[in-house]
């Protein structure tokens, strides 16, 4: 029988059913829900109406097995115990019923527990609540971490894949994570015996020209054994042969689903069609399955053409991915690898004299920065669970003090220690269960809610789903929490001394054991509380800084196109330089268009090139340059170049604040000039004007004139300082990476309006010049603080509820306090004290409790931001202001939930009081 | 055991009566459904039909599949002699003690409504 099911219907409501009900019971009722599903709901009630009715059959389904007289129906208690009168008997009579096995006494005890549950209605309701946003948030992130960081990569054999990256070391530089030469590839294919394969790759975007719009498509160049050590297999044709590598072989490409579907419409026969992509035609030979996806977000994969003299070896190359041998440790497979390295070094000095190779966990890699980010939120969803369960532990105390009469007519009539332990516990569980199951509805939608909202650079985020894991994870968490925050009342519940309690009546008398340990979950609880707010606090002050800190221009009305000039179809700088003018005026003649600007590099879009430079006579005194990472004799200091147009400046906002902007004359003229940026202004002529200076490249004759200094710009969401910046004339200089290419253009009125002329307009020019991206200025913001939002926002979201739950248990343990004491204060009043006495007494305990976990968890949150300090922006982890607001606000809350409860000691009417007894 | 029947278990017993040879849980529910208008889980279903086959009232037996039930098979039930005697005792019971007594209950259920 396949488990494979025809419709959409929800797979977390399948799943509960599953999990909840016995399998058989399950099968009957899951094929009548998908049957009545398929065949008719969906029809009548479309797929909104069609999962929510699916869901509601599924929970009634589920409620109907768990309702207390199908249980005992079921368990054929009727047979043993009295028929009718089951529920009606004392608890006693119930509870003390000798004999049966364990198991029929959990099924007694799980009855019992639901039926009691139901008997107090608020104190199920408020427990449920607190369990189920704790478990519910925790098995959400738990989704997230599970499928970024912890679930294995979707190839064959995961856990087995390595990266091997090149290394770098001289005496004063160690540069790691660098690709690996061809020709070192290949003898560190040929030679190491550590792995099943050793592949390689290169990511590069590809434009696709013809059947369509141009395109830029990820793309990357990969070794032909790539797909087999992958395990993946292509739905059509085959993967690329080894001689398909080498140099001259006839281009070939594999499409992936998606390319293949949008630009050959699906087409069975496309094997032996050819795709052109840049200037050359490649023949189709394979379409990988739908879903795959490497390296990166590829899209179409051309085959690795390998340059193998050593003398082309130096920097860049080959990123290689192994699989090591079944069985083998990385260990083993490092040292083998850094052997190798170390005798290619000497066979080949020229090439590879300081290289060196490092072997890591492909998986690590794969999913870089976001780790910390994932860490951090499974730790603040662990305090929250951890609050919870604490509140949790506390509700349950209580009652177990309110029921102390109970326990002791049951343990004077003979429930041994023992059993009445399990009870306890079984309630917990039971407890337990129900909030796991409601905790994993609530995941659903917080996860749906997350994967809205988080940023697109989070990894393999299309893996992440509420699945079988994810429930069990719920599961697991249940019954731990369950027998966790159960133990304590069932230890204390069971200690009760039947004398005492049978004595006493009311069960009202407490030892001051039990409020001491209620009282330090108290304590701990404002203090998890406190340290969750104080990170989050940061975190939100640091979007908050982000969002307003001056970026240096003015991003409003401002289209910013990303382009790439074709370098198969523009060769020569002289070209490229002629076809910017063309653009320019093309898309300056576009109605609305108020100005246009052109730049190698612009915000959001980094590229820009590093030079060394020198300044004309040597730095001037007071200069401050900064590391000098290389230091080499001739250079001076480091910057940034790029290449603008002149109307650059104007069209993104950025202010000129000394000299001139670059003019149209300085591409033709004899001189060569230059704008500096703010920042290089300091720091090299410090309060000096550089206006008239000269600085160049270092070891080259050309000198730049200086001629204007304009404001820093910043890469907002960045968290990096501004670095020094010269922009020299686009067409008059040369840069080797000058294929990127930026528009920057400022419309009148809302430029999303101007988008598509824009496009005809650069179309107009070229139709084969792929426009990677068009958007406002603005949007481009947003993407960029997106990760911070995402945090900060998750964060904020977590604190919220552990003040929340806080307040709660705070609360309740104050609650209690006062009706617990009503006896005393009655005795109080009647003595003469006044209500505001007897009101401070309570008050001021409870806020002597809150002050302590205060305390501590400002001593914990210290130790805690340096966690996060590499996240922020503009604030220090220790920020005065964020832990005193933080602290201030949690004690007004705290004050308050205490402050209630304790106004309530006032309404005691001292005669009543008394006369209870 | 009681020889007394629930309304729900009645109801269950008619739907059995209509569908015949075609009684498993999705078209009993849905019969209910149809002619009461009334929305019940499969989980009651089967739990009321479990407590009326231990009083041998209706049997049961696991058959087919179908392509959309994903390969699960269906429980289809039966109503055996003894269930529709007690069936039918139910109905008279409850059309005798009606009897002649309509318009008095119509005339309060509209005072209800007032």
């Amino acid at each position: 029988m396949s488990p494979r099911h025809p419709v959409n219907a929800p797979a977390v409501a399948r799943l509960l059913v599953r999990v909840l009900l016995p399998s058989r019971e399950a099968e009957f009722i899951l094929g009548d829900l998908d049957e009545e599903y398929a065949e008719e709901v969906l029809g009548r009630l479309g797929p909104g109406g069609a999962r929510a009715w699916y869901w509601t059959m599924a929970l009634r389904s589920i409620g109907e097995r768990w309702r207390p007289s199908v249980l005992v129906f079921r368990l054929g208690l009727r047979r043993t115990v009295a028929r009718k009168d089951l529920w009606e008997a004392p608890i006693h009579v119930r509870m003390t019923t000798r004999g049966g096995t364990v198991m029929e006494r959990f099924r007694q005890d799980a009855t019992y527990a639901l039926r009691a549950l139901k008997r107090q209605p608020g104190f199920t309701a408020v427990t449920l609540a607190t369990l189920a946003l704790g478990i519910g948030s925790t098995t959400a992130i738990f989704s997230v971490v599970d499928g970024v960081l912890l679930r294995p990569l979707p190839f064959d054999g995961a856990e087995r894949y390595v990266h091997l990256s090149g290394v770098y070391r001289s005496e004063s530089v160690e540069i790691p994570g660098l690709g690996v030469a061809d020709a070192s590839f290949l003898e560190y294919r040929r030679r190491l015996s550590s792995f099943e394969a050793l592949e390689g790759f290169n990511e590069r975007d590809v434009n696709v020209i013809g059947d369509g719009p141009p395109e830029t498509v990820q793309g990357a160049e990969v070794t032909a054994g790539l797909f087999d050590m992958l395990g993946i297999r292509p739905i059509l044709g085959r993967t690329f042969r080894e001689d398909e590598s080498r140099k001259g072989a006839g281009p070939v490409a594999m499409l992936g689903h998606g390319v293949w579907t949008t630009r050959f419409a699906g087409d069975p026969d496309v094997l032996g069609r050819t795709v052109r992509l840049d200037d050359t035609e490649h023949v189709i030979v394979g379409i990988l399955p739908r879903g795959f996806h490497f390296p990166g977000e590829a899209r179409i994969w051309i085959p690795k053409v390998y340059a193998p003299t050593w003398a082309e070896a130096r920097f860049g190359g080959v990123t290689v991915v192994g699989k090591l041998r079944a069985g083998l440790t990385m260990d083993v497979a490092a040292e083998e690898t850094l052997a190798l390295a170390k005798a290619l070094a000497e066979e080949y000095p020229d090439s590879n004299t300081g290289f060196s190779a490092q072997l890591a966990e492909y998986r690590a890699t794969l999913v870089n920065d976001s780790r910390r980010n994932l860490l951090l939120l499974l730790g603040a969803v662990a305090v929250v669970l951890i609050i919870a369960c604490t509140n949790v532990a506390n509700l349950l105390i209580t009652r177990a003090l309110e029921r102390a009469h109970e326990m002791a007519v049951r343990a004077s009539l003979g429930a041994s220690r023992l059993r009445i332990m399990s009870q306890l516990i079984t309630e917990s569980l039971v407890l337990a269960a129900l909030g796991g199951a409601l905790g994993v509805g609530l995941a659903t939608w917080a996860l749906r809610a997350i994967l809205v909202m988080a940023p697109s650079s989070l990894p393999r985020v299309d893996e992440i789903t509420l699945d079988a894991r994810s429930v069990l994870f719920a599961l697991a968490l249940s019954v731990v929490t369950g027998i966790l925050f159960g133990l304590f009342p069932a230890l204390q519940g069971s200690r009760l001394d039947p004398g005492v309690s049978l004595r006493d009546g009311s069960g009202r008398t407490t030892g001051p054991g039990r409020s001491r340990m209620r009282e330090t979950l108290l304590v701990g609880e404002v203090a998890q509380a406190l340290v969750l707010l104080v990170v989050a606090g940061l975190l939100v002050n640091t979007l908050v800084r982000m969002n307003r800190a001056d970026p240096g221009f003015d991003p409003e009305q401002v289209l910013s196109v990303h382009l790439d000039l074709p370098r198969y179809a523009y060769p020569e700088y002289a070209d490229r330089s002629q076809l910017s003018t063309r653009l320019v005026d093309a898309v300056r003649a576009v109605p609305g268009v108020v100005s246009v600007g052109a730049s190698t590099a612009s915000p959001f879009r980094g590229r820009t090139a590093l030079a060394g430079m020198s300044v004309e006579g040597g730095l001037p005194e007071g200069a401050s340059t900064g590391l000098n990472v290389f230091g080499s004799g001739e250079v001076d200091f480091w910057l940034e170049w790029s290449l603008v147009t002149p109307d650059y400046f104007e069209s993104l906002g950025v202010p000129l604040l000394k000299g001139r902007a670059l003019v149209e004359s300085d591409i033709t003229g004899t001189e060569l000039v230059a704008v500096i940026n703010e920042s290089t202004a300091e720091a090299i002529w410090p309060g000096q004007s550089p206006i008239g200076k000269r600085m160049g490249s270092a070891g080259r004759d050309d000198w730049y004139n200086i001629v204007g200094v304009v404001g820093d710009v910043r890469h907002p969401g960045l968290p990096t300082p501004t670095g020094a910046a010269l922009y020299a004339a686009y067409g008059r200089t040369a840069l080797l990476s000058s294929s990127s290419y930026n528009l920057v253009v400022r419309t009148a009125g809302d430029p999303l309006d101007a988008i598509e002329d824009v496009r005809a307009a650069i179309w107009g020019v070229d139709p084969d010049i792929p426009i990677p991206s068009a958007i406002p200025m603005e949007q481009r913001f947003s993407t960029a603080l997106a990760s911070a939002r995402f945090l900060a926002a998750l964060l904020a979201t977590f604190s919220a509820l552990a003040v929340l739950m806080a307040a709660v248990g705070i609360y309740g343990v104050v609650a209690h306090q006062v009706s617990r004491r009503t006896h005393e204060m009655g005795i109080r009043m009647a003595l003469g004290a006044r209500r505001e006495e007897v009101v401070a007494l309570v008050f001021g305990r409870g806020l002597r409790l809150v002050g302590l976990g205060l305390a501590l968890g400002l001593a914990g949150a210290w130790a805690a931001v340096k966690l996060v300090d590499g996240l922020l922006y503009g604030i220090e982890p220790t920020d005065p202001v964020t832990f005193a607001v933080v602290a201030v606000f949690l004690a007004a809350v705290a004050a308050l939930a205490n402050y209630v409860p304790a106004r309530r000691a006032t309404h005691i009417d001292p005669i009543r009081a008394l006369r209870a007894d | 055991m009681s020889k007394h029947l629930g309304e729900f278990e009645q109801l269950l017993m008619f739907a059995l009566l209509e569908l015949d040879a075609d009684a498993y849980g999705m078209t009993i529910r849905r019969a209910i459904d149809e002619r009461t208008g009334r929305q019940v889980s499969p989980g009651a279903v089967y739990t009321a039909l479990e407590r009326l086959e231990a009083r041998g009232f209706v049997t049961s037996r696991v058959g087919d599949t179908a392509p959309a039930r994903g390969g699960r098979r269906r429980k289809y039930y039966r109503l055996e002699p003894e269930g529709a005697e007690a069936l039918r005792r139910s109905y008279e019971t409850l059309t005798s003690m009606a009897s002649g007594l309509e318009p008095r209950m119509v005339d309060r259920a509209g005072q209800a409504s007032r």
